[in-house]
């Protein structure tokens, strides 16, 4: 917008691929925005959203590999910004959750420019949601952990507190852990983790490609170790007390509302340098 | 709101104009394009008002309260400070509504920028704070709305009758509506003829009609259950699918937790049903919520049970969920954006952190029915804590978690009323979390985040870790 004096960087949540789980407040900020910087893990339909000049900008960070190009994002967000530009940078889920904004906001705050998280809905709630499975429950899931199966190096966290992960007493989501779920599995069930504790793998979450399997611990650390169809496909692993599990029965309820009309997805690559010229209108 | 936006019925009624300037001819292109009867008073007649000619009679004189006989509204625009003023006040007296041009304190009504798309129109008003702020916004909105909107409304009215002759339940009507015009956020519709609009709109009534039958003949009432996700408090957090079950919905059913600004965002003609516990009403059951849903079920609406936050994050909707589809009521789960991550992101906190935290943990810091939360082994190093309606316990919490072998200078940040008006934040040593409490009457609904990353925080003061006391006497001085 020409009438702001200075840049802005948006760090906006877009939730876990539903474009209607969005919320208003991101919605509002992609159709302000000047130019959208984007994962692979957050494009599609949301972006339809943007403007139809705004620079859109797939930046191509993929879940589980070093992302070598962190410096050239950071320097995209403050070079836009500084033009006196509205950027929105897009991230998959609830933007502070796993969402490794440190260097950008490291970034952005060195450039001294203005910034702001929009929060919105992580995986884990979409997962949930699907399944028909509380995350918490009273007297069997008294609390609900996050925590990423991949560190920054890609491999499992050395700080993992595995006793806590193995209480029974709490639902634990993780993050990014397919790859090294069967090692994780592993610890937890020295640890006295029964290997019989329902477990559940959700793939693709709120999108058409969402797969829910029910499964058990020991039979998942099983079934991950041969490679998924799609590997870049983002996936989500839940265990712990599940309680609704046993009490809804193989009767999950319907993910969410009916399919909502919502404009048709601009035909975006993920990683194209700018797609402007692919958009309708 | 300062002043209630109306629409006036004008056929066959008097609307009159004092004055020929340009303020006069600007209201008058206005009012011309309404069904009333333009009169204007200007001491120079026709001289100042040839263009309007046939549209509008004219008195060549200056004003006298008489001219206000039959009126319905009048604008003074003489552009003389004066004689506007003595306009308003026989008006006034007259009791004939008055507006006087760029003279709001004496306007008993204010004429708002529009956007016209016959019969649709939207009135944007800033009661005089900033029209030009008023007419960007009807520049915006004018360039949104496609010109061809008004005829969709025409067509649709034309279609009233006969869709209640097939649909004669209120509520199935609602769902044609919401249907046929989710179509027409495409501009699809607005390509069709009048014949190929009605063609439409009577093809979609007789298979909603059918769909109806099936639904009885299959022996359900058509109603369902919506857990849905209000998120923390702020009303744009909603996602746009709850807002959409806000807007379809027949019956709403929340809690206090749930914040008031959110309702604003729901249909207005739905039914509001408030369970939670409040002053000098017996508070509901769960048994008994569970019961209202399936009643208002098995009656066929479409029932929204609002939940602050995320419906499966520390929500009870689990319960629901089991009553429900125990009773044969369809349910589905709107997932809304969970406290933790609302508080977090509105005081930059991020929940996890390449160096400080690699897992969160949400936990409540009271246990309904009882027992007390246990803290033994929620605290590690990079690890977050996020303590739901944690301000009651505050003492247990900090006694625990240092008991448990976190150090008492933990960074702690509190956030009351998170995400909404009056949200406060405060920030200190986990040791130190019942004091803080305490010295600033921190209410509920406050989330607690407990960890390394609580010193990221936008406001995180430099001496947040200092002892609360350390200056005890010279603050109570």
């Amino acid at each position: 917008m020409t009438d702001t004096p200075s840049g802005f960087v948006s760090f906006v949540s877009a939730g876990p691929g539903d474009p209607g789980l969005l919320t208003l407040h991101a919605v509002d900020r992609l159709k302000r925005a000047d130019a959208v910087l984007f994962d692979d893990l957050a494009s599609g339909p949301i972006l339809a959203h943007a403007r139809a000049d705004a620079d859109l900008i797939g930046v191509g960070k993929r879940a589980g590999r070093p992302s070598p190009r962190q410096d050239h994002i950071s320097r995209l967000l403050i070079d836009y910004a500084e033009r006196g530009l509205r950027v929105v940078r897009l991230k998959a889920g609830d933007a502070g959750l796993f969402g490794r904004l440190e260097e950008e906001i490291v970034a952005v705050r060195g450039a001294g420019l203005g910034y702001e998280i929009v929060p919105g809905v992580t995986a884990a709630c979409a997962a949930a949601a699907a399944a028909g499975l509380p995350l918490t429950r009273r007297l069997t899931a008294r609390r609900v952990q996050f925590v990423t199966g991949h560190d920054a190096r890609g491999d499992l966290p050395d700080d993992l507190d595995l006793a806590a992960l193995a209480d029974r007493h709490a639902t634990t989501v993780v993050y990014m852990g397919r790859r090294t779920f069967s090692r994780l599995a592993e610890a937890l069930m020295a640890q006295g983790l029964p290997g019989d504790t329902p477990a559940l793998l959700a793939e693709a979450v709120s999108t058409p490609a969402e797969h829910l399997t029910r499964t058990t611990v020991h039979e998942l650390a099983l079934a991950v170790a041969t490679p998924p169809a799609d590997p870049a496909a983002p996936a989500l692993i839940l265990f712990g007390a599940l309680a609704a599990a046993e009490a809804v029965g193989d009767h999950p309820v319907p993910a969410t509302a009916p399919a909502s009309a919502h404009p048709p997805a601009p035909d975006v690559r993920p990683g194209d340098r700018r797609c402007r010229e692919t958009r309708h209108g | 709101m300062r002043t209630l936006p109306i629409n006036v019925r004008l056929d066959g009624r008097t609307v009159l104009v004092v004055g020929d300037g340009e303020a006069a001819h600007a209201k008058l292109r206005l009012l011309a394009k309404t069904p009333a009867r333009l009169r204007v008073v200007a001491p120079d007649g026709w001289a100042g008002l040839g263009d309007w000619r046939g549209r509008v009679e004219v008195t060549a004189r200056a004003f006298e309260p008489a001219d206000l006989a039959g009126v319905a509204l009048v604008y003074a625009a003489t552009e003389d400070a004066a004689a506007d003023t003595a306009v308003a006040s026989a008006a006034r007296a007259a009791g004939v509504p008055v507006n006087v041009v760029d003279r709001p304190a004496l306007c008993d009504f204010i004429t708002p920028a529009i956007v016209d798309r016959d019969p649709l129109s939207i009135a944007i008003c800033t009661n005089g704070g900033a029209p030009v702020l008023g007419r960007r916004l009807r520049a915006r909105i004018e360039a949104w709305l496609p010109q061809g909107f008004g005829r969709l409304v025409d067509n649709a009215a034309g279609f009233r009758d006969r869709l209640k002759a097939v649909l004669p339940e209120g509520a199935d009507r609602r769902r044609f509506w919401d249907r046929f015009f989710d179509g027409a956020a495409g501009d699809d519709l607005l390509a069709l003829s009048d014949d190929a609009l009605g063609a439409r709109l009577e093809r979609l009534a007789q298979t909603a009609a059918a769909e109806r039958d099936q639904g009885k003949a299959a022996g359900e009432a058509g109603g369902e259950v919506l857990l849905v996700g209000a998120g923390p408090g702020d009303p744009e957090l909603l996602t746009l699918k709850a807002h959409r079950a806000l807007q379809q919905a027949d019956v709403i059913v929340y809690d206090r937790l749930v914040s008031e600004d959110v309702l604003d965002y729901a249909r207005r003609d739905a039914r509001f049903v408030h369970v939670g516990k409040r002053a000098g009403h017996p508070s509901w059951g769960q048994a008994a919520i569970n019961d209202l849903l399936i009643r208002e079920a098995r009656a066929g609406n479409r029932v929204v049970r609002l939940k602050s936050g995320d419906p499966f994050v520390f929500g009870r909707a689990g319960e629901e969920v089991e009553d429900l589809t125990a009773a044969g009521v369809a349910v589905s789960v709107v997932p809304g954006v969970t406290a933790a991550a609302g508080c977090a992101a509105h005081s930059l906190i991020p929940l996890t952190h390449r160096d400080h935290a690699s897992a969160v943990t949400l936990v409540t810091g009271q246990l309904k029915g009882g027992g007390a939360q246990s803290w033994r082994g929620l605290y590690g190093p990079g690890r977050t804590l996020a303590v739901y309606m944690g301000v009651t316990t505050a003492r247990d919490i900090a006694q625990g978690l240092t008991g448990d072998g976190a150090p008492a200078d933990l960074p702690v940040a509190i956030i009351e009323r998170g995400t909404q008006a009056g949200e406060r934040r405060v920030y200190g040593r986990l040791v130190d979390l019942p004091d803080l409490v305490a010295v600033h009457a921190i209410e509920s609904p406050a989330m607690i985040v407990i960890g390394e990353v609580a010193r990221l925080a936008r406001d995180w003061p430099a001496e947040a870790l200092a002892p609360l006391f350390a200056d005890a006497e010279s603050r109570a001085g």
